[in-house]
């Protein structure tokens, strides 16, 4: 059963039910993957995904349910569970209603039939075409892992308010971790491309990237500790980001005060260097689209303005509650394709951080005594409602008199986000890369604790 | 079921498949998360689907789909025999994939519950974690919200093997996470507690929920006062819950056989050497009643308690059928999947520090300045080079013997191999807790813990 057929009989089972409001989102995914591992293929999968999540609403009361399996006596099922859910629980005050109809932003390259009919044969030799890049470029290579992944996905949703939306995306992405060894010494290094189209994803440049990264980081050696200015390459910025700013900057996290930025709309949270927006409907975006996933059209809502809280994010239910319009931002959170298994949340789309004009060599080179930190561990251990991490810049290379060094033993840095974004921001670099759906240069901070 | 199962595996062999295997799953999962009285999430749903992994010439291919009928199985081989040709074509010979032999097993394996989580009505639950929420909220006006959250999953897991294996067996957790967030002036600090395990809602009642939700929000209180940790090494005493998360990222990853056999372990070729100090032995055991157990893997494999590392040797790594097959070893049941949308890969079940002899004064009373860390919100280790981190949820300062000073959010890092010799001993207590573990886009149940350890010089990532 096709995904928009789904959805309307979910939605018309559930008024034949008396419900005062349904909607269904039903979405299918078909995803290969080539799996490296050593120096081969480990293997090849083929997956798809589907299904169809229902909300429905009776008496200010809400109820949400699911099933893998789109035939009609499933839905039906699901539709009832809901409703049954909706039953138990007591009047939502705050409840307003479903979205309604409105206009689509035009977005462009989402969608890729080249990516949806790549055969496996040809992700095969990409993936082989990635490890021998890997091994040319080093001879030190002792082992990788990877994967080349190209995904095809289509989401349609139905509500009772006229909603009725469908689109399809395709997204290609290939990643490789190379191991290099010298006697017993180990260096690592890793790299990745994933875009909407297969004209613009590269899988050869990160092979290399990711290859003499781990040469480089051969050879380490202990530092001091201490305060310093670290540069974070891109990858560091987005874990950091959306770990935790993601979090904090959710208008249902500032209405409930779960975040620091709550209350703070219009005041100076951040250094005048740093303007953030969010953006559904940014070209080739990792997570752009034309609408949200409650049917919503996405939108572009800048955040920060040159250090100024201008906005939180909200779906359209967290939206009514204080009053705004939505941005767009409903989003279902899971692992991968089985988003209609879970209620709408609020969630960023893609995060972009405004470039600035330095390149990275320029700053570098004012940098006495510093680090560059390129990976970090365990940056999802960080604490969104306080804001504090304590991670380990694990790839990471001293700087010193406006040069990169060498790679380092052992580092941890540590702070408060929030108090970095605002006082420790030395410079925004001029390149920017899309890490998922983070969108950011390299940032460098002044003055933060480097633990050894 | 059973005889469509073997149709399509049998169908599988006459493609060309040397061996084939087929998992059917069909689990019903609810969530329900609460938020200052007011419940913000009640969800039910049903997940079923195959998954289908056929080797051909010593290649994998593998396929899923949600749909079980014989003709979308068969059609599913097709896809996997399909991809398993492909990638079999540009395998060097000595990379072609064994399986290491296993007897044949007839089994179906039920959970023992009391409280059945598919009988419970959902109003039930909603009344229990409003109740929790209530008492977390009432501990203290500081209390300025907080975020609970439910889930359990019910249904039955069914592997069938072209070797002969058929297995049926339960699929029945539930778990909840209560966390209570504080502020005072600018200063806001929040705290998680858990519970749950492998059965039904009695595993969430016997882990005495009303007087954790109290620990949450008078912890969450208590830290209000912590103040910036120090930076630099220290010798530090883990509590059983972060020493958990310790045996986990920085030892039981290296462990896992798929990343030794790959030149991704830092433990690789080390079997039989002293990598540990004396005092330190860790298990991994699927055969204790707890969170992370299982009596199959997801290959149809036995599992058992693996012995990690004795008196600090290293004895054994955890294995999956062709892992086993590549060290030449018995495989010891490490195959495990999320569900049926994946493949089982090598992982661990229940990792632990089996006790020492020493009492918590004992540990703590000649260390002059070091740091007391609880609990852990996880970790993250690069198996390759050794290096992790592990977060404290809970820090003190130790001074002259004494804890003192609450500490804010720190994380502590380390090298493996370094680490497991500055641990210098070994608390008589014992405690588990429950977590998920990912690795390679899937996340599986996995038990952590230990008793109180003291290590030397270990990386304190404080801000001062």
């Amino acid at each position: 059963m096709r995904v928009l057929d789904a959805c309307k009989k979910a939605v018309k089972y559930a008024e034949q039910l008396g419900v005062d409001e349904c909607e269904a989102f039903a979405s299918y995914y078909k995803v290969t993957n080539i799996e490296i591992e050593k120096m081969h293929i480990k293997s090849a999968y083929t997956r798809s995904i589907g299904g169809i999540g229902v909300r429905v609403v009776k008496d200010r009361k809400v109820g949400f349910s699911y099933t893998n399996t789109v035939h009609m006596r499933n839905i039906k099922k699901a539709v009832e569970d809901a409703l049954s859910i909706a039953n138990t629980r007591k009047p939502d005050e705050r409840w307003r209603n479903l979205p309604s109809p409105e206009r689509y932003p035009v977005v462009r390259k989402l969608y890729d039939k080249g990516v949806k009919s790549l055969e496996s044969d040809r992700l095969v030799e990409m993936a082989l075409e990635m490890i021998d890049t890997a091994k040319d470029v080093n001879k030190k290579v002792a082992s990788m892992s990877g994967s080349v992944v190209a995904g095809y996905s289509v989401k349609a949703i139905v509500n009772s308010q006229g909603i009725e939306c469908i689109d399809r995306g395709t997204v290609i992405g290939g990643g490789l971790y190379v191991i290099s060894r010298d006697g017993g010494d180990v260096g690592v290094g890793y790299d990745f491309d994933v875009k909407r189209t297969l004209r613009e994803f590269d899988h050869i440049e990160p092979s290399k990237s990711a290859s003499e990264i781990s040469m480089k980081h051969l050879g380490k050696r202990k530092i001091e500790g201490g305060k310093m200015t670290i540069v974070l390459h891109p990858f560091a910025v987005a874990d950091l980001l959306s770990n935790i700013f993601a979090p904090e900057i959710q208008g249902d996290r500032a209405y409930k005060k779960q975040t620091p930025y709550a209350d703070r709309i219009g005041e100076k949270v951040a250094s005048g260097k740093l303007t953030i927006i969010d953006d559904g409907t940014y070209s080739g975006g990792y997570a752009s689209a034309k609408f949200d996933a409650e049917g919503v059209p996405t939108k572009r809502t800048v955040i920060i303005s040159r250090g100024r809280l201008m906005n939180f994010i909200y779906n359209s239910y967290w939206a009514n509650v204080v009053g705004k319009e939505s941005t767009g931002n409903a989003v279902r959170k899971t692992a991968l394709g089985n988003d209609y298994s879970v209620e709408p949340t609020v969630g960023i789309s893609n995060l972009i951080v405004k470039p600035s004009k330095y390149s990275l060599d320029e700053m570098i080179s004012d940098i006495k005594n510093g680090l560059y930190c390129i990976t970090l561990l365990g940056s999802h251990t960080a604490n969104p409602e306080t804001g504090t991490f304590s991670v380990v810049a694990y790839v990471a290379f001293k700087i010193e008199n406006g040069e990169i060094a060498y790679p380092v033993k052992q580092a941890m840095i540590a702070g408060k986000l929030p108090e970095l974004l605002l006082k420790n921001v030395d410079v925004v670099g001029s390149e920017v890369r899309m890490v998922y759906n983070v969108i950011t240069p390299h940032i460098s901070f002044r003055n933060v604790t480097v633990s050894c | 079921m059973k005889e469509m199962l073997e149709k399509t595996v049998e169908y599988a062999l006459k493609l060309g498949a040397d061996y084939a295997d087929i998992r059917v799953e069909k689990v019903a999962t609810r969530e329900i998360t609460a938020c200052k009285g007011i419940i913000e999430k009640a969800v039910s749903g049903v997940d079923s689907g195959a998954a289908m992994r056929v080797l051909v010439n010593g290649a994998w291919g593998y396929a899923s789909t949600s749909s079980i009928t014989l003709e979308s199985l068969k059609e599913s081989f097709e896809r996997a025999v399909k991809m398993a040709r492909v990638n079999s074509e540009k395998l060097p010979e000595h990379e072609r994939i064994k399986l290491a032999d296993v007897k044949n097993v007839e089994d179906t394996v039920r959970i023992k519950v009391r409280k059945s989580l598919n009988a419970m009505d959902i109003s039930e639950k909603i009344s229990f974690i409003l109740e929790v929420d209530k008492v977390i909220r009432d501990h203290s006006p500081k209390i300025v919200s907080t975020d609970i959250r439910y889930g359990d999953m019910v249904g039955k897991k069914i592997l069938l093997t072209s070797e002969g294996t058929f297995i049926v067996m339960d699929v029945s957790r539930a778990y909840i996470s209560m966390t209570a967030i504080a502020k005072e002036g600018a200063r806001i600090q929040s705290y998680r507690t858990r519970i749950g395990g492998k059965g039904g809602f009695e595993k969430i009642e016997r882990g005495d929920p009303v007087s954790e939700a109290k620990r949450a929000a008078s912890k969450a209180v208590e830290m209000l006062k912590a103040k910036p940790a120090p930076s630099g090494r220290f010798t530090v005493i883990a509590d059983p819950l972060h020493i958990g998360v310790f045996a986990h990222e920085a030892l039981g990853h290296a462990c896992e056989a798929d990343l030794v056999t790959s030149g991704q372990s830092i433990v690789a070729g080390k079997l039989g050497e002293q990598i540990g100090s004396e005092v330190v032995t860790i298990y991994d055991d699927s055969t204790v009643d707890f969170w992370g157990s299982e009596k199959y893997d997801d290959e149809g494999v036995p599992t058992r308690k693996r012995v990690l590392i004795e008196n600090g040797i290293l004895k054994e790594y955890i294995t999956n059928r062709e892992s086993a097959a590549k060290l030449g070893v018995e495989p010891n049941g490490g195959g495990r999947a999320m569900n049926y949308n994946y493949a089982p890969i090598v992982r661990m079940s229940n990792t632990y520090v089996a006790p020492g002899d020493y009492s918590f004064e004992e540990l703590i009373e000649d260390i002059k300045y070091g740091i007391y860390v609880k609990d852990s919100r996880g970790g993250q280790v690069d198996p390759a080079m050794g290096t992790f981190q592990f977060n404290a949820q809970e820090a003190y300062l130790i001074e002259k013997g004494e804890i003192t000073t609450p500490l804010l959010d720190v994380s502590l890092s380390g090298l493996t191999l370094e680490t497991l010799k500055n641990i210098d001993a070994v608390g008589k207590d014992l405690k588990l807790s429950i977590g998920f573990c990912g690795k390679g886009g899937q996340y599986v149940p996995v038990g952590t813990g230990g008793p109180h350890v003291r290590i030397k010089e270990v990386v304190v990532g404080g801000m001062r």
